[in-house]
């Protein structure tokens, strides 16, 4: 607990930002309206910017290219695609990510991402924070 | 899957059917020609019997004729002789023709016994009768009183006896072996066609149980089959209630900011979850694959908000949708539904209307598609009116709005709204589109 904080807190003070105003870019992958807009409200609460939610993998992997990102939350079945070229994107450029799932089985993320975070849906946002070692809150 | 495999044993069953048939095919083909061998020896030793019977009946008419012209010196007594001698020279040359082929060892010599016996008897009538002829009778009766001609007779009867006996002998033998051969065709026809029997019996059997084996497999396959699409439908089923899980604890979670009043809260957020459950009853855990009616989905969702004073109106043709639309486009027209009793048709005094409407279009630009146009057109009573909103043509960033516009996303179609005396949606959706229900 205390390592994961000093660690972010060193991490954070790393960020090209204003002395109030961190602007830390979360992207998020969700192809349900509702839980993206829950999610979403959550970080924006947290003090979080919000790159998205993006409901489709096409529409995702546009705004790779286009928009700064610090961490993403993933789901991981972007209607009917899987998110894994989002991940090795991001992945490859050394980008923090959680998965964010309603499997129940995590075999085949971890065959391809096996150091990746998996967060359970329905998740807390201070959960998902957490495993992109983030604090809850930066408001 | 039929049982479509080549069944080893009842080819080999088959097999040995034919070579059975074969088989009792070759034992007649043999037993038509044993008793061809037989026929042919029985018709071959009657003419040798009636050949001995010619030659001894010949040797006798030969001696009686001598005996006669001996006793009475009057040459037509000669008659007999004469053509005795005649008869037996044909007889003889006919046996010894018939048996030269085919003679044993002892008829050989038995012939050569009767041929020499024979030559001297005629040799001693010829010498009688030549002395009769010149006159000396007296020693041809010496001749005759020799008992040479007697001997000899007695002779020529035992040799024909013999050949008789030697000829029967023959004959019998083939007869009995052809007796045998048909006894032992008998009992080898039974045996096959005991045989066939069987194995027929065994082909029907095997053609029956083949029959089940294939039914038993259809079962097992139809079994397999429900299991299958049972496991299927629970994981599916599974899915979704994750899902709207998900989705419920956002509502709860939304619904909840930005209100102190919990009373207001609790409703809205049952209001919601309300919405939810209706457009999800739609669906049936029957199908793998649901699909829901478009009338249905609209009658559902806004069911608890029809009254006298709250009326609508649905017109549209029959769509099938997609289940995974059900969420998005059931909280939509909730949305808008709660939306017209707070400012919209359904908040100003009684009468007022709302007209929804569809249409399907199929659009062929490149992979064929068909566009839902989805109008919602808000009228307010007679002698009321409704006031277009401040700000109405601003974007708006209340929830109902941004859960519209997200929701619409989800469905990858646009929504627009206007002012037409009452609040005008045109809502696009792409009905191809794989939509799926957000169950990951």
């Amino acid at each position: 607990m205390v390592l994961w904080l000093s660690w972010s807190l060193t991490w954070m003070m790393s960020l090209p930002t204003g002395a109030t105003d961190l602007d830390i870019r979360i992207l998020i992958a969700e192809d349900e309206a509702l839980i993206a807009m829950q999610i979403e409200m959550d970080l924006e609460d947290a003090g979080y910017r919000v790159v998205g939610p993006y409901l489709s993998l096409p529409t995702c992997l546009e705004a790779l290219k286009t928009e700064r990102i610090d961490a993403a939350v993933l789901d991981v079945d972007l209607a009917g695609f899987d998110v894994f070229p989002v991940a090795d994107q991001l992945q490859e450029a050394q980008t923090p990510f959680v998965f964010h799932t309603g499997r129940g089985s995590h075999e085949r993320i971890l065959a391809r991402f096996p150091d990746a975070p998996i967060c359970k849906k329905p998740a807390e946002v201070t959960n998902l924070l957490k495993q992109l070692n983030l604090p809850a809150s930066i408001g | 899957m039929k049982n479509n495999k080549k069944n080893p044993v009842l080819l080999i069953v088959l097999v040995l059917i034919a070579g059975a048939l074969v088989f009792v095919a070759a034992i007649v083909t043999f037993g038509f020609l044993t008793e061809n061998t037989a026929r042919n020896q029985a018709r071959f030793s009657a003419a040798i019997l009636t050949d001995l019977r010619r030659i001894e009946a010949s040797l006798l008419d030969a001696e009686t004729g001598q005996r006669g012209f001996i006793i009475t010196e009057d040459p037509s007594y000669l008659s007999p002789y004469t053509r005795g001698v005649e008869e037996y020279g044909t007889a003889y040359s006919g046996l010894r023709d018939r048996l030269r082929d085919v003679q044993t060892t002892s008829q050989r010599m038995l012939l050569e016994d009767l041929s020499s016996s024979s030559e001297n008897k005629l040799a001693e009538l010829a010498q009688t009768v030549e002395l009769v002829r010149r006159g000396e009778r007296a020693r041809a009766i010496a001749i005759v009183k020799t008992d040479l001609g007697k001997d000899l007779m007695d002779d020529i009867r035992s040799v024909i006896a013999q050949l008789e006996n030697e000829e029967q002998d023959i004959l019998q033998t083939t007869l009995a072996k052809a007796e045998r051969v048909q006894h032992r065709i008998g009992v080898a026809l039974i045996a096959a066609l005991v045989l066939i029997l069987g194995l027929l019996v065994m082909v029907f059997y095997l053609f029956r149980r083949s029959e089940r084996l294939d039914r038993t497999e259809d079962l097992l396959d139809e079994v397999t089959y429900h299991r299958d699409r049972a496991e299927l439908l629970a994981q599916e089923l599974s899915h979704r209630v994750k899902n709207l899980f998900g989705i419920i604890t956002s509502i709860v979670r939304m619904t909840g900011r930005g209100e102190t009043d919990s009373g207001i809260v609790v409703g809205k957020i049952s209001d919601r979850i309300g919405a939810l459950a209706r457009a999800h009853s739609l669906t049936t855990a029957s199908e793998t694959r649901k699909h829901v009616d478009m009338k249905e989905l609209v009658q559902a969702v806004l069911e608890p908000y029809h009254t006298d004073t709250h009326d609508f109106t649905l017109d549209g043709p029959a769509v099938t949708l997609d289940s995974g639309i059900l969420t998005p486009l059931g909280l939509i027209l909730h949305e808008l539904a709660t939306n017209a009793v707070k400012y919209g048709a359904w908040s100003a005094g009684p009468g007022g209307c709302i007209a929804i409407s569809w249409s399907v279009a199929d659009e062929t630009n490149g992979a064929s598609s068909s566009l839902l146009h989805l109008t919602w057109a808000e009228k307010a009573g007679a002698g009321s009116a409704l006031v277009e909103p401040e700000g109405f043509s601003q974007s708006s960033s209340g929830f109902g709005t941004k859960m519209i516009e997200m929701s619409t996303k989800q469905l990858k179609g646009s929504f627009k709204k206007k002012w037409n005396d009452g609040l005008v949606v045109e809502l696009v959706l792409d009905l191809d589109d794989e939509f799926t229900d957000g169950s990951n």
